[in-house]
């Protein structure tokens, strides 16, 4: 009696997770906002004129 | 006042994330095994109450596993964007128990949730029961390795620094793997959890008998909660005090920070129990103090000292001056493919980290001055009060836990549970075992400041260099994605708490009885 409506309800808050969470990677996250460091950038970083 | 750059955006939104998925964590990880508590009961006396116990405390797990699920994700997602440079820096060591973690959660917890849930009619009594507890076993097991990881950045151990990829590179996964701080680190979060789940089931148990609603189930689930609360209770405070011995071995600063002990003391040292931390004047006023207690936490000696800040800081100037020269070179050859630290450098390049400390001072760190070097070495120091404070008030609740779970187990013993002042106190107490946790986070992460990687790498030198505009953008998106899902977690697990346990009808009454009546030789 009781799994079907609750069944129901976390399916519908997981629908919204999954698609809010996404939608956050596609807008923040993705591979176009990844930085990839290379060694070089590293040393860069380190001994770079303006302090971070 | 905060400095809203990008690292402390950044700093915001991972602590923000973390926080937020570990409201789900312990209740996940203390109901899990009280689940398998309540259907070993049920399997073992075959008693149709403790199946209807473990289907309803298993229906709220449910509604928190489903809703905790995937929110670590998005602390995942910030490796690669907003912490670049520590990805790079750690990425070979943090990667693999992370990567296990993953696999664990995604595999074997999430496999056998399913099977819990909709095993019931399908599966043995015996095979659902192995169900419920591989649950509670994946659940621990994904704690691990996720504490694996984080004890590696409290002390790293098990790596190497390679110049020519200018990153830690794995020496040993045994090492990583039983890292004293990881495993101290993994004992005493679970214990956590566990006091959370049963606070839980003692609380909502505690409802239902104020209220008279399902006193049968609400009488056993508060006893199976006594006393497993009271174990996982005297665990935590024990298994804690592990914790601060490691701390004390491998983070010194951080012990003096929640203890605000600015000289060493003589051995053995004493412990502050209440105090005032004054920063200005580095002292602490109106100073409560046990004697002993801390030499024993801290060097588990009656001879040894604890450091205090004063004298950290002196040593923090020492290793940021020895770091220099291991830094000049690292500077001028590092990440070249055939970059090898000169032997003569070798003790310098364990310091280089201590060095880096002063970049956020000066760009060229070889001129800095003897005031420069100071003003770094100052800021090994992390938020005294903020840890002073969280450190005491998570302790309290500790022991506040240990009197009321040994009351309930008393008065749960002597079948007097029903007393309403117990009641409404353990109603009352819900969400205390959640304020201890979130503030045994605050001491373990923000105590680990300025590091990032204890000793070896500061945190604004691994926050990645994109605009603070972008943090503050994904930050605000977070706060609205994280709200909105906790108004939905709350209101489900309050709906169905008010709903309660489903139970079958009661055997009628009057008229022909289900089962004919035993004779009296069997009855005997």
């Amino acid at each position: 009696m009781r799994t079907r409506p609750l069944g129901r309800e976390i399916a519908i808050a997981l629908a919204f997770k999954v698609m809010a969470l996404i939608a956050l990677y596609v807008a923040f996250f993705g591979p176009a906002h990844r930085i990839k460091v290379t060694p070089a950038q590293m040393v860069e970083t380190l001994s770079a004129a303006v302090p971070r | 006042m905060f400095e809203l750059d990008v690292v402390t955006l950044s700093r915001l939104q991972f602590a923000l994330t973390a926080m937020y998925h570990f409201l789900f964590v312990p209740l996940t990880l203390g109901l899990a095994l009280l689940l398998a508590i309540m259907e070993s009961v049920y399997v073992m006396t075959g008693r149709k109450i403790w199946r209807e116990a473990t289907q309803f405390w298993g229906t709220l797990f449910g509604i928190n596993f489903a809703m905790g699920v995937a929110t670590g994700v998005t602390m995942e997602f910030q490796f690669g964007t907003n912490w670049a440079y520590y990805s790079h820096y750690v990425g070979d060591i943090f990667g693999a128990p992370l990567a296990i973690e993953g696999l664990m959660a995604f595999f074997l917890e999430a496999t056998f949730v399913g099977l819990f849930f909709f095993g019931w009619n399908r599966l043995s009594k015996v095979q659902h029961l192995v169900v419920t507890w591989l649950v509670a076993l994946g659940a621990n097991f994904s704690a691990l390795w996720i504490l694996v990881a984080n004890a590696w950045m409290q002390n790293p151990v098990g790596a190497a620094f390679n110049p020519q990829t200018m990153r830690m590179e794995l020496t040993s996964f045994m090492e990583v793997l039983f890292n004293p701080v990881a495993q101290s680190k993994f004992v005493h979060t679970v214990s956590a959890g566990y006091v959370t789940g049963a606070m839980f089931v003692l609380s909502i148990g505690a409802y239902y008998i104020l209220r008279r609603r399902h006193v049968d189930i609400a009488r056993r689930s508060l006893t199976v909660a006594a006393s497993f609360g009271l174990a996982s209770a005297l665990s935590v405070v024990v298994l804690g005090d592990e914790s601060g011995y490691t701390a004390g071995e491998n983070q010194k600063m951080k012990i003096a920070a929640i203890e605000a002990m600015w000289e060493t003391e003589p051995p053995p040292a004493s412990f502050t129990l209440f105090g005032i931390p004054d920063l200005k004047s580095e002292t602490t006023n109106y100073e409560i103090r046990i004697p002993w207690i801390l030499g024993l936490i801290a060097t588990r000696s009656l001879d040894k000292p604890v450091e205090g800040v004063k004298a950290l800081v002196e040593r923090a100037e020492v290793r940021i001056r020895n770091g220099m020269a291991g830094y000049q070179w690292l500077a001028k050859e590092g990440g070249h493919p055939n970059a090898v630290v000169p032997p003569e450098l070798e003790a310098s390049m364990r310091d280089v980290g201590h060095s880096l400390l002063l970049k956020r001072i000066l760009p060229d760190i070889e001129n800095a001055t003897d005031a420069q070097i100071h003003e770094a070495a100052l800021s090994t120091i992390p938020d005294v009060p903020v840890l002073f404070w969280s450190f005491r008030i998570m302790v309290a609740l500790g022991f506040y836990f240990i009197a009321l779970f040994a009351v309930a187990f008393y008065l749960s013993s002597r079948r007097r549970c029903g007393k309403p002042w117990f009641l409404r106190m353990a109603m009352y107490s819900l969400p205390l075992p959640w304020v201890a946790a979130e503030l045994g986070w605050i001491v373990a992460e923000y105590g680990r400041q300025p590091w990032i990687i204890d000793a070896t790498m500061p945190t604004f030198l691994g926050a990645s260099d994109v605009p603070a505009s972008n943090v503050a953008a994904s930050l605000a998106a977070f706060v609205l994605f994280y709200s909105a899902l906790a108004i939905i977690d709350v209101a489900l697990i309050v709906k169905y708490v008010r709903i309660g346990p489903q139970t079958e009808p009661a055997p009628p009454t009057s008229g022909a009885p289900v089962l004919p009546a035993p004779a009296p030789a069997q009855t005997k």
